[in-house]
């Protein structure tokens, strides 16, 4: 691997800098070929890119997890195992930008899912009792509806509409009561 | 055997890494409650102060004691607008009072005991793109007056967020675009700018989401309940703000966030008794949602475009298009 490749990994970068110029192989225990081929492969293509700046994490333009390019989104489409030990690997060489593409992508994967939903995904354990759970949604409501509630919202707004609708057809509300009481 | 690896194998500083980058704190909720071990996260000061940087928050989170972060995010985006914080013309304890109520969803109530100036209104910060619905929550009672009242909440992106007013110009000072009227079909009569009075350096980019009560409408049994009120879905939009603003000449912005302002007011401006306003909500609507009021946006926009005096340019459909949550 050229040294320019290598430099993209912090890790291989003060690795090299501490060996020096030398022909032994660097180990890597905590990564598999299968996923280093793969590491290879990002950091080739993303060998001339600048480095990430310590300042880019709350870049908001560089943080956001649908800014992902095309052929990154292309290279990230691994099934659950693969993109696991990427952000694995890219945590323990130290890559920046292919951590933020891992994490992007799980964070997109989550967009739109339920608690439940996630559980099924990403085959979590759900450890916690049904008192536990609600205790931690009312604790943290101001973090906005939890989904379900949320899409509950856009359904009853279509449908209550609709409904009003058929009921009254000889001269619909102008708005709608949404709820009898707050 | 080949080891399988969840998200769970991730390391701590990954899992936060993940948290940060969502777009949204309700996914961030969803993932927390998957498990105990996330859900350790809810408590992770670090994270909060993350957000609040990432939303634009002018305050200074990583000066706050420890004890006031997750407090101090709460309120600074709180999704809703106690009527405590309205601004109410004649709230002088004779047209208007502001009472406490047990009984209002948000624990205060205005009421109304008689005005010729109906005009109330209300602002939200910090929203960030997506639709939403506006819940106004309201006790009508023993209501009287001449005219309509209408309701109406739409979004704003400020100059303070690093956008150009100077290119909404047109937009800005456009008089009479027809807003959809309550038969749900567009008219001439309303003027987007009155109704909206957007202050100076101000942009209002999608179509305001608007509904009015009419006459007749206002003569309900006397009942001390809070009844919610939201726009219909035909007839108008819900407020859509963003996430890309395309400017006339063909560049693109990213918006972070924009502020939302709500105002009830008395389209004539006759008498009126016996109204209590608790304040507003602001739902977000799921992304199904989102792509419908987008779509139904896009065409009403289509409409407007059509009786929009102004340059080709800001008529252009390629500028229109990058307005809109969903369609781009």
């Amino acid at each position: 691997v050229d040294k320019e490749v290598a430099d993209r990994s912090v890790l291989l970068k003060n690795m090299l800098e501490d060996v020096g110029e030398s022909d032994k192989p660097i180990p890597l225990p905590n990564v598999t070929g299968k996923v280093l081929k793969k590491v290879i492969t990002y950091c080739e293509h993303h060998r001339n890119d600048p480095l990430p700046q310590p300042d880019d994490d709350l870049d908001d333009t560089k943080r956001r997890s649908d800014d992902i390019d095309d052929w990154d989104a292309d290279f990230i489409k691994v099934d659950n195992d693969q993109l696991f030990e990427l952000i694995l690997a890219a945590n323990y060489m130290d890559i920046k930008p292919l951590l933020d593409l891992g994490c992007k992508t799980v964070a997109n994967m989550i967009k739109g899912k339920t608690p439940e939903q996630i559980r099924e995904m990403f085959n979590i354990e759900n450890d916690f009792t049904p008192e536990e759970e609600e205790q931690i949604r009312k604790e943290n409501e101001y973090v906005s509806l939890p989904l379900d509630d949320s899409m509950m919202l856009g359904g009853i707004a279509c449908l209550l509409y609709y409904s009003l609708c058929i009921a009254n057809q000889s001269g619909c509300q102008h708005y709608h009561r949404w709820a009898s009481e707050s | 055997m080949r080891r399988s690896v969840n998200i769970l194998h991730l390391p701590d500083e990954s899992l936060f890494r993940v948290l940060s980058l969502m777009n949204c704190d309700r996914e961030i909720l969803s993932l927390c409650l998957s498990c105990k071990r996330m859900a350790r996260f809810l408590d992770d000061l670090e994270l909060w102060k993350v957000r609040a940087i990432r939303r634009g928050c002018p305050l200074d989170f990583k000066e706050l004691p420890p004890d006031c972060v997750k407090e101090t995010y709460a309120t600074t985006f709180s999704p809703n607008v106690s009527v405590k914080d309205w601004r109410i013309a004649q709230l002088d304890g004779y047209h208007w009072t502001l009472q406490n109520d047990s009984t209002s969803p948000t624990g205060k109530a205005a009421a109304l005991y008689w005005t010729d100036v109906f005009d109330c209104s209300a602002t939200l910060k910090y929203v960030t793109p997506g639709a939403y619905a506006p819940l106004f929550h309201v006790n009508i009672a023993s209501t009287t007056g001449r005219d309509d009242l209408a309701f109406a909440a739409w979004c704003a992106i400020e100059e303070e967020e690093g956008h150009s007013p100077v290119a909404f110009e047109m937009e800005e000072g456009t008089e009479q675009v027809p807003l959809p009227n309550s038969d749900g079909n567009t008219g001439p009569a309303r003027s987007f700018s009155r109704l909206l009075a957007l202050p100076h350096n101000t942009a209002c980019l999608t179509a305001p989401s608007y509904f009015v009560l009419r006459r007749s409408e206002l003569f309900p049994p006397p009942s001390r309940r809070w009844t919610i009120l939201v726009p219909r879905a035909d007839s108008s939009p819900m407020v859509t703000i963003p996430e890309v603003v395309c400017y006339p000449d063909g560049t693109r912005k990213r918006v972070r966030h924009a502020t939302v302002h709500f105002r009830v007011c008395d389209e004539g401006g006759g008498e009126r008794t016996g109204i209590r306003i608790a304040g507003v909500d602001l739902k977000r609507l799921d992304d199904r949602f989102v792509k419908r009021a987008a779509v139904r946006m896009h065409v009403e926009r289509d409409k407007w475009w059509n009786t929009v005096p102004g340059p080709k340019s800001f008529r252009d459909r390629s500028a229109v298009d990058g307005y809109f949550v969903g369609v781009s």
